[in-house]
């Protein structure tokens, strides 16, 4: 037990102590966390009135985010599927940082779920037993579950590995890699799931397609190494922390990879939606091209297949990718282009038109982007704790004061190495 | 008169305050309709007794169509002649109280017509007063022998430009704007196309007998027989009090000015607010 | 909007002499004096009483009871199982707690803790479809008593069943519908939805001719109907008999009821929109901020599942007005419709009207393709 608890408080101490520029850092987060509290608060006094969603467009910003942030998680599969199953040993450094990736952004995704909510404090009614899930029949209760599932699982497995790691010893595989195996297929899951919640309904044609899962998993094995790639790139120029080159080369192989199977989805979904234009296809209407006037979404839409293009392009050309400068810039852009494709050029012309062939457009308010920032600053924060708690041990520097015979660190203890 | 010692079924309609009722229709036209010929007096009686208080709706009236918006407590209605509702049931057709339909005649003449003394005083009064013009005689325009036979043709004065003006109170039905029935020639035809030249509160069928004004839809089916078969099963026509129980309908001219049967063109009662997202928010 | 409804207006005099104007407007002719009694109407209703919500309504100490029984009285003579004994212990000691804090001068009279404890019970409660018999009951007196006690509002609810051997249908004939919205003044009238931001279930399309497009519809309509050229198509619930959002609630607060009308437990439903998002009618509507129902415009005559008063952050839609049909009488659209476009009754009566149009008539429903069914048909003459 006393190993528990000095395991806990060597955490809390990496977590809390740090370099000016950490504490600068966690203390904008906090800032920006606190005024989407505030936000928050205001959202819960008034109703969600004080957001740009309507009776039309009755989903927004927040479930944009959502549907994001799980490809966010489930691409830590990207790394433990290598580490872990195929035993790649360069990806054996970056998979815990994956792992913590993706529970920064499952928490980002509840917190989004959860402020969308109307009542809040009725969400026990989603607990079964006593609530009533309406499982297996509402893919939104498979979303709960599989969410929290993996949640579990990015959370526990890499603990465990940490913990032992932290006791000195080599982590038991028969007690993790069953679970490792299963995380695998619940990453796939949760991003189907999520795919199938919007791609179930007949009501909106514009989500109504096959593509819908395959094109969610392309773009979020592109984002998300993507982003792991900044978070690596990032550690390794601050810390002493060596990932590898072969891991992020490795790891950019993946994102173009993914990048251009993305890429191929969007020209079908085109195709198929404007070779011989129908009813069904209105929505992709309005999305690119605007609809009576009203094109709130085409220059977002088209800044985000341009920048998905170029990034992609550029990741192709074997010299630019392995320039880290090049690889980083063009990283950024390629996150920052597919949050553009799957928040708001997903889920928001889904509602434009509406099924009876309304228009009503959709601006985000003040409090929708504060709380979104907040959520945001939440799960930067989670990460970076989680990344700092995890790094010490991984470098093996921190180690339980209570053993009976130090090992010798012997450097870095890989897992998939072991 | 077969319908006058008919069963009257008597339909719990919507129940509302009373003041609700007497808004649309003043007591005095009400009262008077017991007088009315076309009314059985003992059809006037029970009104409000079976109006239990149990039952109190919040809606208030509506000045046009008083069915509408539940004035009506309680409807008499009469066996349907001639027709068969679905699967050959026979249904009732409410009768006509000044409460239905929108062309009560009671509302002007408030005493039947046909005696001898009929005045339309009550709207020439007003009339009057109004216009500060003197009460005209009902010889002008009735026959003083025969009161039902007009010696005025009523197209004399709708048709023609500038009667209002010049002889603004001399027909007591100058308010009536009849766009119908039109003839073949597309010319509309006079009021006895309808109405019995021998006593205008009763009409007279296509082949030649007569029927009361609460047998209208026999006269109209004599040329709308598409619409008299859908009325008849159901698919036109307001069915009153609910889906549930003995089923009364409501006559053609419940609905239908007789006079000019399409509706009037006039603004909707509500709007609805496009990009509804609750108080403070909505617009467009 | 509500407020100045034309039906709404003025209460004039009873008795009065007949005027020219009477006449006039009886025989439709003066669309005029029409506007002008209208515009009254509104003057009117403006002078009345100032609306009073739930929130800002004077503590209830103030009215007299007419009902003569203390609220909740009867709810606290009642056994208890063992949920809502817990209820009412937590419930208590919460009631107590907050009212203290609520108010540090005055002392916690007896009756806000009542109303606290009724409150908390009511946060407790299960979702209506697997309540028993007996915690139906409670949780209507609870509501009646609550509404007596925060607004003074005598209710008549109920929480009655679907009625055996019936199925509701209605049919709307396109030829007849003149655009007027007088089914949307009658829906508001009955239904208690939310004045404040003009929650409306109905939806009347102006269609052109010869075209069955939404896209060049219209909804939004303002000039006076009928316009040539065009017809008049009405949406609202359509009671789907397999309705997407009922597949999709992940909390199964919504489910279609025996008798065919799709019903929804407001306070089993968590706000999470993923039925509006499934509906292809669009025919659901959301709570956005705390509704706003003036309390001499409360519609007292209530169902557990119908036009109950409604909170913030829940789904409400149409219902076939439930706590109407269910005693037999016709939802209020299609009493208030003037032309005769709205038939309704029970399929499964073939002495219906309703049947006889399936029958009889040339019937289609909206998008038939997503294989929806719904229980609302089109017809023309």
């Amino acid at each position: 037990m006393k190993h528990v608890r000095a395991f806990i408080l060597s955490a809390l101490d990496a977590a809390t102590n740090g370099g000016r520029r950490y504490h600068v850092w966690m203390g904008f987060l906090t800032l920006v966390m606190l005024s989407g509290g505030y936000a928050y608060f205001i959202q819960l006094r008034d109703g969600l009135q004080v957001t740009g969603m309507t009776d039309h467009v009755s989903w927004g910003l927040y479930i944009s985010n959502f549907t994001f942030l799980v490809g966010m998680a489930a691409a830590a599969v990207m790394l433990v599927l290598p580490a872990y199953v195929l035993k790649d040993v360069d990806f054996s450094k970056a998979v815990l940082i994956g792992e913590g990736l993706a529970v920064a952004a499952l928490t980002m995704c509840l917190c989004f779920v959860v402020v969308d909510l109307g009542s809040p404090f009725r969400s026990w009614h989603l607990t079964p037993i006593i609530g009533f899930l309406n499982f297996p029949r509402s893919l939104l209760a498979w979303d709960v579950m599989v969410l929290n599932g993996y949640l579990a699982l990015n959370g526990l497995i890499p603990l465990y590995i940490l913990f032992s790691h932290y006791m000195g010893r080599k982590p038991d595989k028969r007690k993790y890699v069953p679970f490792v195996y299963l995380s695998v297929f619940w990453a796939v899951s949760i991003h189907m799931v999520t795919a199938f919640l919007l791609a179930g309904l007949p009501a909106r044609p514009f989500w109504n397609t096959s593509l819908m899962g395959p094109r969610f998993l392309a773009s979020a094995f592109a984002a998300g190494p993507a982003f792991i790639i900044l978070a690596l790139t990032f550690i390794e120029s601050q810390t002493e922390y060596e990932v590898g080159d072969a891991a992020i080369s490795k790891l950019a192989m993946v994102t173009v990879v993914a990048a251009q199977v993305n890429l191929v989805m969007i020209g079908s979904e085109v195709f198929k939606e404007f070779y011989f234009p129908t009813h069904h296809g209105i929505n992709a209407q309005y999305l690119f091209f605007g609809l009576h006037g009203h094109d709130a979404l085409v220059g977002w839409i088209r800044t985000s297949i341009f920048l998905n293009a170029m990034a992609t392009l550029v990741l192709m050309i074997h010299p630019l990718r392995q320039n880290r400068t090049v690889l980083r810039a063009t990283c950024l852009v390629l996150f920052v282009a597919i949050w553009m494709d799957k928040g708001m050029g997903l889920v928001i012309p889904g509602f434009i038109p509406s099924p009876l062939g309304e228009i009503v457009e959709y601006k985000p308010t003040w409090v929708e982007f504060t709380v979104t920032a907040g959520i945001w600053a939440l799960g930067l924060f989670v990460f970076t704790v989680l990344v700092r708690v995890a790094l010490p041990i991984e470098m093996g520097n921190s180690r339980s004061p209570y053993l009976d015979e130090h090992p010798k660190p012997s450097g870095a203890v890989g897992v998939g190495a072991d | 008169m077969k319908w006058s010692a008919a069963l009257a079924l008597m339909v719990l309609l919507v129940s509302c305050g009373p003041e609700g009722r007497a808004k649309a229709f003043p007591e005095s036209a009400h009262s008077d309709a017991a007088e009315h010929g076309a009314v059985p007096a003992d059809a006037h009686a029970t009104e409000g007794a079976e109006h239990g208080p149990a039952e109190s709706d919040t809606h208030a009236a509506d000045a046009t169509n008083p069915i509408v918006s539940g004035v009506l407590r309680t409807v008499r209605s009469a066996p349907v002649v001639g027709f068969e509702g679905p699967e050959g049931q026979s249904f009732g057709v409410a009768l006509r109280t000044p409460e239905v339909g929108h062309y009560p005649c009671t509302g002007c003449h408030v005493r039947p017509i046909g005696s001898k003394d009929v005045t339309l005083a009550q709207m020439h009064g007003n009339r009057a007063e109004h216009q500060g013009a003197s009460q005209i005689e009902c010889n002008f325009c009735h026959n003083p022998n025969r009161p039902g036979a007009l010696i005025l043709e009523c197209a004399l004065c709708h048709e023609r430009e500038g009667v209002r003006e010049l002889m603004p109170s001399t027909t007591a039905h100058l308010t009536v704007s009849l766009s119908h029935p039109n003839g073949r020639s597309g010319r509309l035809r006079n009021c006895f196309t309808c109405h019995n030249p021998d006593d205008p509160g009763t009409l007279s069928l296509q082949d030649g007998t007569t029927a009361s004004l609460d047998e209208a839809y026999r006269l109209c089916a004599g040329c709308h027989f598409m619409q008299a078969e859908d009325w008849a099963g159901g698919a036109h026509g307001k069915r009153f009090a609910g889906w549930q129980g003995d089923r009364v309908i409501l006559s053609c001219t419940g609905c239908h000015n007789p006079h000019s049967p399409s509706f009037p063109i006039r603004k909707p009662v509500t709007f609805p607010k496009i990009a509804r997202r609750g108080a403070s928010g909505g617009g467009h | 909007m509500a407020g100045t409804d034309r039906a709404n207006g003025t209460p004039e005099p009873v008795r009065r002499e007949l005027t020219f104007e009477d006449v006039l407007r009886w025989q439709g002719m003066s669309r005029m004096v029409e506007r002008r009694l209208e515009e009254e109407g509104a003057r009117e209703g403006e002078a009345c009483a100032p609306p009073t919500d739930g929130l800002h309504a004077p503590p209830f100490e103030c009215r007299p009871e007419p009902s003569g029984r203390e609220p909740g009285e009867a709810l606290l003579e009642k056994p208890m199982g063992r949920r809502h004994a817990l209820g009412t212990m937590i419930g208590t000691l919460l009631a107590g707690t907050q009212a203290a804090a609520a108010c540090t001068n005055v002392l916690p009279t007896e009756k806000d803790r009542e109303r606290l404890l009724l409150e908390f019970q009511e946060r407790l409660k299960g979702n209506f479809r697997v309540m028993t018999e007996e915690e139906k009951r409670e949780t209507i007196a609870r509501l009646e008593s609550l509404a007596q006690m925060n607004r003074g509002i005598h209710l008549n609810m109920t929480g009655e069943d679907a009625l055996d051997g019936v199925l509701y249908g209605y049919a709307f004939n396109i030829s007849k519908c003149k655009g007027y919205r007088e089914c949307v003044a009658g829906c508001l009238k009955e239904n208690n939805q939310d004045r404040a931001s003009g929650l409306q279930y109905i939806r009347i399309f102006e269609m052109e001719t010869g075209s069955m497009d939404f896209e060049e519809a219209t909804a939004e309509y303002q000039h006076e109907v009928p316009r040539d050229g065009h017809f008049y198509l009405g949406t609202q619930c359509f009671q789907c008999a397999n309705p997407p959002c009922v597949e999709v609630c992940p909390v199964a607060a919504t489910w279609k009821e025996p008798d065919g009308i799709v019903v929804i437990d407001y306070d089993w439903c968590i706000g999470c929109r993923y039925c509006i998002a499934a509906c292809p009618y669009w025919a659901r509507r959301f709570n956005w901020a705390e509704p706003v129902v003036p309390t001499e415009q409360v519609n007292p005559n209530q169902h557990y599942l119908g036009n109950r008063l409604r909170r913030k952050g829940c789904v409400e839609k149409c219902t076939f007005c439930i706590q109407r049909t269910r005693k037999g009488r016709l939802p209020a659209c299609a009493e208030a419709c003037p032309t005769g476009a709205r038939i309704f009754g029970n399929v499964l009566d073939p002495d219906s009207e309703i049947r006889w149009v399936l029958e009889n008539k040339q019937v289609f429903r909206l998008k038939e393709d997503l294989g929806t069914e719904p229980r609302f048909w089109y017809f023309m003459d």
